[in-house]
């Protein structure tokens, strides 16, 4: 839900990763993505439900200047995309498109991330009712 | 770069249940992205209530990098942040291991000893270093 009369932003990446640094020198390329997960191993003889300490998620969006209310949710996902149990959220968040600007760009630390069973799952982005952006991998 | 055009920024879950509070934490495994990290963690108090502005981070971000490139290494990198009660907290990075322990601990005495200023905002900024363990 945006503050204002505005469309949703669009999401052009949603990425999920172990880590992500910013260059306080390279401002113009600042951000580095560290282990892009496509399938999240556990140490062994981990027993679900877990807590994985962090999970970082990068995102890029661009729109129509404004501020838009956001949520991101972790949840366990079946085949269709449906979540199994309880999904966790992260927000609101409050993302602003400022005026003269091509594309934003955020780095989320999520901390605790609640992850139910082995299986598919998801990190998705919200806006209102609006699902802008989702992202899967296995753990 | 102002603060409209990134942000990085720490997020806890919103909506956990008791049961879900008991959960136990486990590590993910092992891989060839782990690495020795030699941090600063940069403590700011003080702020508005509003908070600090990004620019003011990264006016302080800056000038402990520019200090730690002018003691021969590369530069800082930004880890992590967390914002709390008029608080921010910024983890700094050197992505140089060689001689980072003897360069992170000069910048934290400069910064105690006051011979080191961050920022032009009215803020306490201490610091703390973690420096893993010579094995």
């Amino acid at each position: 839900m945006s503050f204002g009369e505005t469309s949703p932003p669009v999401v052009r990446h949603l990425l999920v990763c172990r880590r992500i640094s910013y260059d306080l020198n390279a401002p113009g390329a600042a951000y580095t993505l560290h282990a892009l997960i496509t399938q999240l191993q556990l140490e062994a003889g981990a027993e679900f439900p877990v807590v994985v300490p962090e999970l970082w998620a990068f995102l890029q969006v661009f729109g129509e200047v404004g501020e838009y209310e956001i949520w991101i949710e972790l949840a366990a996902v079946d085949g269709e995309g449906e979540v199994l149990g309880e999904a966790t959220s992260y927000g609101p968040l409050v993302l602003r498109v400022p005026d003269g600007v091509w594309v934003v760009n955020r780095a989320y630390r999520l901390a605790n991330a609640r992850l139910l069973r082995f299986g598919l799952h998801e990190v998705r982005v919200w806006c209102g009712a609006d699902l802008l952006a989702r992202e899967e991998f296995v753990v | 770069m102002t603060a409209d055009n990134f942000e990085m920024l720490e997020l806890h879950p919103a909506n956990l249940t008791e049961e879900q509070k008991k959960w136990p934490v486990v590590k993910l495994r092992a891989s060839a992205e782990s690495r020795v990290a030699f941090q600063l963690v940069l403590h700011l108090t003080g702020a508005p209530a509003n908070g600090i502005g990004f620019e003011v981070l990264l006016e302080a971000g800056r000038a402990l990098s520019d200090a730690e490139r002018a003691l021969g290494g590369v530069g800082l990198q930004l880890t992590g942040r967390r914002t709390g009660e008029r608080t921010e907290t910024l983890v700094l990075e050197t992505s140089r291991t060689e001689g980072a322990p003897e360069r992170l601990t000069q910048l934290a005495a400069r910064l105690t000893s006051g011979e080191l200023v961050l920022t032009a905002s009215p803020l306490v900024a201490r610091c703390e270093l973690l420096i893993p363990p010579v094995a």
